[in-house]
């Protein structure tokens, strides 16, 4: 199709190519032919008028038809007049200016040449004719040019058509050439521009991200500090709040249990229940800036982790213990699960005693009667350890931020039992710390299971991350629970 | 009876501790509140231990133990510190006896000095 299409326009230009040089030279041996006959002294009939006037009419209409782009119709007519004026005005006038005839097998050639040939072989069988009948009708005329023209006609029209597909072809080849290295370069600049278009595109984009970049480094930088500065704050805070808090909780104590300090007098009774409440809102209050504090200290990325060997068993037996202490006196049963022996551990004791710690005083906390159950499983990659109670549940909704800062169920029964909201935060941090993962399984109104992982392997390094992650694990304990 | 030595910047809280070695602990105890006010004390009448504040605004508790040091008292030194984000292994890294939390556990502080008396004796 490209071809095809490609090859019409090199036909047309090459008759275009042709054309135009031919009109100029026709035109110019017309106006020459017409100035001198004007100019010669000689006396001239209007007769010898007719060939230069129409010569130029006939260029000037071929000229007009190129110029609408009807090319075909400009080099046929140039063919036909080139090829036949000049015998017709020999043929009709005057024999003794018979050498112009010899112009004829021009037309005829150029008729073959870039015309189809039947174009060509027309024009010559015309001349041919005319100048048979003229032998015959003016036997004065010389009959050996006359002959030579026959044979020149016939021999340019054979030598067009032999000549055509030659040259045709090499011209044709050359324009095609000249088009296609044109057009490559032409396509070459545009790339070129393009490519300059693209390189200064990149540049301005480089430009543009490079500040993006120091922006966004600018204001990481100041969040950042904002981060620091927040936690370091929150860090110093917390140790002024506790100090007076510290004395409250050693007063009650000294009054409640060291009447060694008061001259051997024992707070009167009824002060006790007081006192008492004073000292547990302290406690409770401490809890709370507690709490605090390792959240700022895990936020600023200050916790660190003393991991040594410890046997789980150990911790569980003495949490348990914990746990029978903190049911005592209610309708709670306390049962446990986990098989002996257990595998020891490298992990940072303290923390995940404050994990169990905190997992346990909140079952204790959501569950008025029924079973509390500590459990553990390993496998020879992690351990599993869990807390379940048959207490008033979490809702679904509420179940997956349980684990952000500052989070609590909904419900104004959870708001009575206490709590910060802290807890499970500080927990996650801890067991994710530890390369661990947490998470709970709850029914409202049947009960809930909180459980954790905690790897053997201690060699995993642990990143501290900038920022909580939102999203709550996804590993199912009952998953969990099949190891 | 054992004579103690307890430095605290806080007057309320050096008083608490103090009546509770002194009449829980049955110890001897003098009081100041501060390091250089220790020094000094520790100096013209050598105590068989000091009890050290490690938050004070002058001249914090591990500078205090570093001078106490330095002018050759020798006597056993606990780190008293409501600080419980720093674990006791770093206090006695840092030279310290031991660690007693200042949380308001009265018998926490007894204990640890009951038990770092004893250690002192047998040594």
């Amino acid at each position: 199709m490209l071809h095809a299409e490609h090859e019409d326009v090199s036909h047309d230009g090459l008759i275009a190519d042709i054309l135009t040089p031919l009109i100029v030279a026709s035109a110019l041996f017309a106006l020459l032919t017409l100035a001198l006959i004007a100019g010669s002294r000689s006396d001239v009939g209007i007769s010898s008028f007719i060939f230069p006037a129409i010569l130029l009419l006939n260029t000037l209409i071929a000229q007009q038809a190129q110029q609408h782009n009807k090319l075909f119709f400009a080099a046929t007519l140039m063919s036909y007049t080139i090829g036949l004026l000049p015998i017709f005005t020999v043929f009709t006038h005057s024999p003794s200016s018979n050498s112009i005839m010899f112009i004829a097998p021009l037309g005829v050639l150029l008729g073959t040449l870039i015309l189809p040939f039947r174009v060509g072989f027309t024009i010559a069988g015309i001349g041919i004719a005319m100048l048979i009948v003229s032998i015959f009708m003016n036997p004065t005329v010389a009959l050996l040019s006359q002959a030579l023209l026959i044979l020149l006609l016939l021999g340019f029209g054979a030598l067009g058509c032999w000549a055509s597909d030659t040259i045709l072809g090499t011209i044709a080849w050359a324009l095609d050439t000249s088009a296609k290295s044109e057009r490559r370069e032409k396509l070459l600049r545009q790339t070129q521009h393009e490519l300059q278009e693209a390189i200064y595109e990149r540049e301005r984009l480089n430009n543009a991200m490079q500040i993006t970049n120091r922006d966004l480094e600018a204001a990481r930088a100041a969040a950042e500090a904002a981060y620091q500065s927040k936690s370091s704050f929150m860090a110093r805070m917390s140790h002024e709040l506790r100090t007076p808090l510290n004395l409250i909780i050693g007063f009650s104590n000294a009054m409640l249990e060291h009447p060694e300090m008061y001259e051997m007098q024992p707070l009167p009774e009824i002060y006790q229940a007081d006192i008492s409440a004073i000292r547990a809102s302290g406690q409770h209050l401490l809890g709370l800036i507690n709490d605090i504090l390792d959240l700022a200290k895990v936020e600023a990325g200050r916790l660190e982790l003393h991991k040594a060997p410890f046997q789980i068993e150990a911790l569980l037996e003495e949490m348990y213990k914990t746990a029978g202490a903190l049911l005592l006196n209610r309708p709670v049963v306390l049962t446990r699960d986990w098989p002996s022996p257990l595998p020891t551990i490298v992990a940072d004791e303290t923390r995940i005693r404050q994990v169990l710690l905190n997992l346990i005083s909140n079952a204790s906390k959501f569950t008025d009667e029924g079973e509390i159950s500590l459990g553990a499983r390993a496998n020879d990659k992690e351990v599993l350890i869990w807390v379940r109670d048959s207490g008033i549940g979490i809702a679904p909704e509420d179940q997956v931020r349980m684990f952000g800062e500052f989070e609590q169920a909904e419900s104004d029964d959870s708001r009575q039992r206490g709590g910060t909201g802290l807890g499970l935060s500080i927990c996650r941090w801890l067991v994710e710390m530890h390369n661990g993962k947490i998470g709970l399984e709850s029914t409202p109104g049947i009960g809930s299971t909180f459980f954790f992982t905690l790897p053997l392997n201690a060699e995993t390094t642990y990143s501290h991350p900038t920022k909580p992650t939102a999203e709550p694990v996804d590993n199912s304990y009952a998953e969990l629970h099949t190891m | 009876m054992a004579s103690i030595l307890l430095v605290d910047d806080v007057f309320i809280a050096r008083s608490m501790a103090e009546r509770v070695l002194r009449y829980v602990g049955g110890y001897t105890v003098q009081s100041v509140g501060s390091g250089k006010e220790a020094i000094e004390v520790a100096q013209s009448n050598p105590p068989d231990l000091i009890v050290l504040d490690i938050s004070m605004a002058q001249m914090d508790g591990i500078t205090a133990l570093r001078e106490l040091r330095q002018c050759g008292i020798g006597c056993p030194v606990i780190a008293f510190t409501a600080r419980v984000e720093r674990t006791p292994g770093e206090f006695v890294a840092q030279g310290f006896s031991a660690y007693a939390s200042k949380t308001g556990d009265l018998k926490d502080l007894l204990n640890t000095v009951r038990g770092v008396l004893k250690g002192a004796q047998r040594n």
